[in-house]
């Protein structure tokens, strides 16, 4: 059986290495910019779909699937990003008789309203954050909403997501201008200018569970991931289990991520976001990601599992295996490595690599696409890699892991996040994972820091 | 080496080649080869300058037995063949004039973007 992987980068070699194992061939598609990058290398038959800019190439549903079909492809793994929850992909690769690895592509349809996939899990008993009962009318709803929640509050694109679409109004001054703004750029990125309203809920962590469905009828949850290491909503660091969820409230959040994937029909994997509040135990449905994270290596190096096997297990039908528990005192942790430059304010680098060279030794893994003289490519996202250190001595032992591994990673030609990770790293409150702080945190530590 | 003998046994038979300028930029080593041929002087004055057309989608190509014949003429602008993709048929248009020496792809098989197919003796571009 042969297998398209509509991506690029790191991904589409995580994929590709799965395929391998489980004898399954794989086809690469690439960009005219791509021609040299490894991914295409890698797979057993690659093809050139269109120029450098994704529009052109890895956003483009009919030379996609052109490619699929000249490739005799069975199977399509769309990654994360690009066409991975595009409702219009899934179905026209249903339509032209090739497998979507993720869920159908009818339900993926039905959830591109992210308000009425929040109603549809919070009629499932999932707590969801307070807010408008139904899409705003318009500014004058808007403004009486707002006052019933109380300020700051958010207003949501209902077809948004990956963090965009959404503005912050501080108070009723601000409302009549920020609504306008928010339909003109709804309609604008999305198509559609229906907006919502949410409370903001300030000094939140950003914690997620990984849940897995199959087609007959079973649904797993299998641990939590904490991401609260963010800039600008983009995830740096990521790990599992979450150290401030209470032994309380871990399992009801687990069930909760299972509830949601029910309610919302998928089949397939996926990852259900949540908001914890200071009390660690109160915790909010916030959005469902139904395809692959980033960030799913964490999950792999916790339990042992293999995510993208899942993954086209379930697509080819079969049933999900019993409930993993991780061993106690297991901790994971990944960081991001970004062509970002931490002293000029994450500007994105561009260049050729000339020296590289990765870390290993016990639990330490490395998900990675760049190799030695590789010119980066500008038309895409800035990640390099993926460096996941896992230990059974608990959180400590994870983060001197990951520490060790970064005095031993070099990368140069091109500017890196190691640097702000080697610092982040140090840093008593991140290390210590006892004293509450939220996902604004790096906003009010990067300022203090000097990155050389 | 093996990338040496590839161009010399391409170049055996051109009657009228002075100079090969081979370089293949941003591959994993870069490779720069430049062969200058002896004994025939004044051969630079009747170089020829030899271009890909080159796909511009991926699909099937079909050719237009008439426009691609070695020898026949090709004029910026003519339309050599066609890419036939999912929803998509886009024109092979020639970005050059000049004459046909070979068709490198063969009408009815498929081809990625960019992929060569036809080798063109470019007379103007």
């Amino acid at each position: 059986m042969k297998v398209l992987i509509a991506n690029r980068g790191e991904i589409a070699i995580r994929v590709m290495r799965t395929l391998k194992e489980l004898g399954l061939s794989s086809v690469a598609v690439y960009s005219e910019e791509d021609r040299d990058s490894p991914h295409v290398g890698m797979a057993d038959e690659a093809w050139c779909i269109g120029s450098a800019a994704p529009r052109e190439s890895y956003l483009n549903i009919n030379r996609m699937i052109t490619a699929a079909k000249i490739a005799g492809a069975d199977l399509v793994h769309p990654g994360y990003g690009f066409l991975s929850e595009n409702d219009q992909f899934a179905l026209a690769c249903e339509e032209a008789g090739l497998k979507f690895i993720g869920p159908k592509g009818s339900v993926m349809a039905g959830l591109a309203n992210k308000f009425a996939t929040k109603e549809l899990v919070a009629k499932a008993g999932v707590p969801v954050i307070p807010g408008s009962q139904r899409p705003l009318r318009g500014v004058e709803e808007a403004k009486s909403e707002a006052k019933v929640l109380g300020y700051p509050v958010l207003l949501k694109a209902a077809f948004g997501g990956g963090g965009r679409g959404i503005v912050l109004v501080h108070d009723e001054s601000a409302m009549e201008k920020a609504f306008g703004m928010s339909q003109m750029e709804a309609q604008a990125a999305f198509g559609k200018s229906e907006l919502y309203m949410e409370k903001c809920l300030l000094d939140a962590r950003h914690v997620e569970v990984q849940v897995a469905a199959d087609h007959h009828g079973a649904v797993r949850s299998y641990t939590e991931r904490d991401c609260t290491i963010q800039r600008r909503n983009q995830k740096l660091i990521e790990e599992s289990p979450s150290p401030f969820i209470s032994q309380e409230a871990r399992p009801r959040l687990l069930e909760a991520g299972a509830k949601a994937t029910a309610a919302c029909r998928l089949t397939a994997l996926a990852t259900v976001e949540f908001l914890l509040l200071p009390d660690r135990k109160t915790f909010y449905f916030m959005e469902i990601n139904k395809r692959i994270q980033v960030e799913h290596p964490v999950t792999e190096e916790l339990l042992g599992l293999d995510l993208i096997r899942l993954q086209v297990g379930l697509a080819l039908g079969e049933k999900l295996g019993p409930a993993i528990e991780a061993p106690p005192g297991r901790h994971a942790i990944e960081v991001r490595v970004n062509a970002e430059d931490a002293a000029q304010n994450f500007l994105s680098g561009e260049g050729t690599i000339t020296a590289l060279h990765w870390p290993a030794g016990p639990g330490v893994r490395v998900d990675t696409f760049i190799r030695p003289y590789l010119t980066l490519a500008t038309s895409y996202d800035s990640l390099l890699a993926k460096v996941i250190a896992s230990s059974g001595h608990g959180r400590p032992g994870a983060i001197s892991r990951m520490r060790r591994a970064l005095t031993e990673t070099t990368i140069e030609g091109i500017p890196t996040t190691i640097p702000f990770h080697k610092k982040i790293l140090a840093d008593p409150v991140f290390a210590q994972g006892k004293e509450w702080f939220n996902v604004k945190y790096l906003d009010s530590w990067i300022p203090k820091q000097r990155f050389i | 080496m093996d990338l040496i003998l590839e161009i010399l046994d391409w170049a055996k038979d051109k009657k009228d080649l002075a100079e090969i300028h081979y370089e293949n930029k941003g591959s994993a080593v870069p490779i720069l080869v430049h062969l200058v041929f002896e004994g025939t002087p004044g051969s630079a004055a009747g170089a020829k300058t030899l271009a890909y057309l080159k796909a511009p989608a991926i699909g099937k190509v079909t050719l237009s037995e008439q426009k691609t014949r070695p020898g026949a003429t090709l004029k910026k602008g003519d339309e050599a063949g066609y890419i036939e993709a999912v929803k998509e048929k886009t024109p092979l248009t020639a970005s050059f004039s000049g004459t046909i020496v070979q068709s490198v792809a063969e009408s009815g098989k498929n081809v990625g973007y960019g992929d060569p197919i036809l080798l063109v003796e470019i007379s103007e571009q």
